[in-house]
Parts: C-alpha cells; sequence; structure tokens
C-alpha cells in the first residue's frame, strides 16, 4: 500500500534523484521521495550497503526492486552509513506505506554538514517534478 | 543511421547472455536491440531472487540483472531478447519514469504479434500472485495470449541507462526441466506458452516486426 497523499515535508532536503535527507546534526536519515516510491510500485525488496560504508553524494548507494523494476538508489550526501533500516528486510513495502517515516533506507554519518545545504528545498523539489 | 543497433542472434549459455546484458546495462551510449536463445536451458532468477542449489541439474541457474521471478529458457520452447536504452534517451526529466521503455518495448512486441494475426493483450490479471514463478502473475507490460501469459518483460535501470528484457514462451518446457525448477523454487510451475494456446509464429517474423514498429515507436516519440 502506498502513502495516499503526494507529500514533499519541508524539514526535509532533497536531491535531484529523487532522494530526501533528514540532517540531525552530523548525520542525516535518508530515503526516496513520494514521488519515486509512486513510480516504482510496490517494493518487493531493498538492498542495503553494511554499516562502515562509505556512500558519495549523487552516487548509488544501492538498489530497489519493485514489481515493475530494479533501480539504483541515490545518496542524497557523502558520509559513512552508521544504520540501515532492519525492518525493511521482511517489510520492503514500507518504502511505499512511509517513505519519510518507517521507510527510511539509510543514516550516514556526513563527511560535510554543508552539502546538505546544497540539496534541494521541498518547494525546489516540487518545481523539479513539474518540468 | 538506423535507430537501433541490432546485434546478431546470439545461441550461447545463460552466464554468457546476461554477462552481455549486464554489459548492456553499464555501456550502452545508443538503443541496441538483441535476441537470443539458450544452451543448455537455463533458469534465470530476479536480481534478488533467492533459490537454494541441491545436487547435479538438468539446467544451468544464473542470475538476471533485471527484476522479477524465475524463467525457464531453452532454445526448444522460449528466445529472449534485451533492449537497451543509453543515458537520456527518454528525457532529463525522466530517470524515474519507468513506463517510457515498457510502453515502447510492450507496444511494439503487441503490435508486431498483431500484425502477425496473434491478438495480444496486456495488463495485470487479478491480484498479484506472490510465487517464485514469473509466469504465475502478469503485470501491466506482459503480454497475454489467450490468457496466458507469453511475453514476460522486466526492467532494470542503473546510471540512467535502462535495460529491457523480454521472454517468448513458445510452448510448455520440457516436463524433466519444470520439475526439478519447481523443486528447487518450492512451487510447481504454471503457464502454458503460444503453443500450447494453439498457436505457433516464426521467431524471425516476430523479431523483425518488433524491431520495425521498435524503430517507429523511438521515432514518434522524439517527434517534436
Amino acid at each position: 500500500m502506498s502513502m495516499s497523499a503526494e507529500t514533499y515535508p519541508d524539514d526535509l532536503r532533497y536531491h535531484s534523484e529523487h532522494d530526501w535527507a533528514r540532517v540531525e546534526g552530523e548525520e542525516a536519515v535518508c530515503g526516496i521521495t513520494w514521488f519515486a516510491q509512486q513510480s516504482l510500485g510496490e517494493v518487493v525488496y531493498v538492498e542495503l550497503p553494511a554499516a562502515g560504508t562509505q556512500v558519495t553524494g549523487g552516487e548509488p548507494f544501492g538498489e530497489i526492486e519493485s514489481l515493475k523494476t530494479v533501480s539504483d538508489v541515490y545518496a542524497p550526501v557523502s558520509g559513512i552509513v552508521v544504520a540501515t533500516n532492519a525492518l525493511l528486510d521482511d517489510e520492503p513495502a514500507r518504502v511505499n506505506a512511509d517513505c519519510y517515516g518507517d521507510g527510511w533506507l539509510i543514516r550516514v554519518r556526513m563527511t560535510d554538514p554543508a552539502e546538505a545545504d546544497a540539496l534541494l528545498s521541498a518547494a525546489d523539489y516540487r518545481a523539479l517534478l513539474v518540468t | 543511421m538506423s535507430l537501433v543497433q541490432v546485434l546478431p542472434e546470439l545461441r550461447a549459455g545463460g552466464g554468457a547472455q546476461m554477462a552481455f546484458d549486464t554489459g548492456l546495462l553499464a555501456t550502452a551510449e545508443r538503443v541496441v536491440a538483441r535476441s537470443y536463445t539458450w544452451v543448455p536451458p537455463a533458469l534465470s532468477i530476479g536480481k534478488f531472487q533467492r533459490v537454494q542449489l541441491d545436487g547435479p541439474l538438468p539446467f544451468d541457474v544464473v542470475r538476471r540483472p533485471t527484476g522479477g521471478r524465475a524463467l525457464l529458457h531453452g532454445e526448444d520452447f522460449e528466445w529472449s531478447f534485451a533492449v537497451a536504452f543509453p543515458p537520456g534517451a527518454f528525457g532529463a526529466g525522466s530517470r524515474r519514469d519507468l513506463e517510457p521503455p515498457y510502453r515502447l518495448v510492450s507496444g511494439a512486441f503487441r503490435e508486431a504479434l498483431e500484425e502477425l494475426g496473434v491478438a495480444a493483450e496486456s495488463g495485470r490479471r487479478g491480484a498479484y500472485q506472490r510465487s517464485p514463478w514469473c509466469h504465475a502473475s502478469a503485470l501491466q507490460h506482459d503480454l497475454l495470449v489467450a490468457g496466458e501469459k507469453l511475453v514476460a518483460i522486466a526492467q532494470a535501470r542503473s546510471d540512467g541507462r535502462v535495460l529491457v528484457h523480454g521472454s517468448v514462451l513458445e510452448r510448455r518446457p520440457p516436463r524433466h526441466l519444470l520439475e526439478t525448477a519447481g523443486r528447487l523454487l518450492g512451487q510447481p510451475w504454471s503457464g502454458v506458452g503460444l503453443s500450447g494456446a494453439g498457436m505457433a509464429l516464426p521467431r524471425a517474423a516476430v523479431w523483425r516486426s518488433f524491431l520495425a514498429r521498435l524503430q517507429l515507436g523511438i521515432q514518434q516519440a522524439a517527434a517534436p
């Protein structure tokens, strides 16, 4: 089941590859946006990196399989993975049901917290979707 | 210059075939299409599908770069195709839009079948059945003939490129392959095939017609 209402919370920062980051001090929780999960369809598997893995902003860090496709997932910021969402092992569709909450993907200790400032605001991301 | 680079048909084992397609997904700089047959027979599983191998098998087991579930392949009952699209093939704002490659490939194949007198339908039939077998359910861009899933289509995307896989099941696979694969996957196979549905089509004619429709579809998509 997918989140019914299209939404892009104002307290998140967004990457053009349809991923979001919630900055919490020197760390960022990351996931995919409503648009991304809606496009993918029902998520059936999520491949995430192990804790300790270096991820690079704008580069793929994992893959998502939905009923429709297998697709890269992109890191919005660079850093070291400190946690991954273990709930997705058994319930990958949480990505659809709550993409900004229980459907988060990874937590990253950012290499440079200022990198998050360069991401898109919710308004800018919404504008990107209509271009 | 043709909009589609067509590679020669390749008759080879599953490992070679999937290595080739994985390479296309990583490197295609123009639209590339190829058809192929699997020798020896193979069971292909989806990118993240898990299967416990057990003892000697009458087929190779390979992993596809695309998603989806298990398929049996063998030149006597099935043939496959792949279409790779380069970065930007569907416009700069389309990296998450999964539909255009599906519409193009599935639509071209449906039209190719119809040109040869086979009425194909696309679309999901009933609720999605969770099964280790690809043919247990049909999704929107799969093609059905006489109510059976004959053409299974799956997609993978990486670094802006798209790979679309297709498997055309012409007839029911041999019993010994089905029984062994069913045991490995924990579920008996279900499905028919073109011949099982009372039709048999020359592969070369289907492929030629598909390529012509694919090229036309790409031209139309690119038209201002």
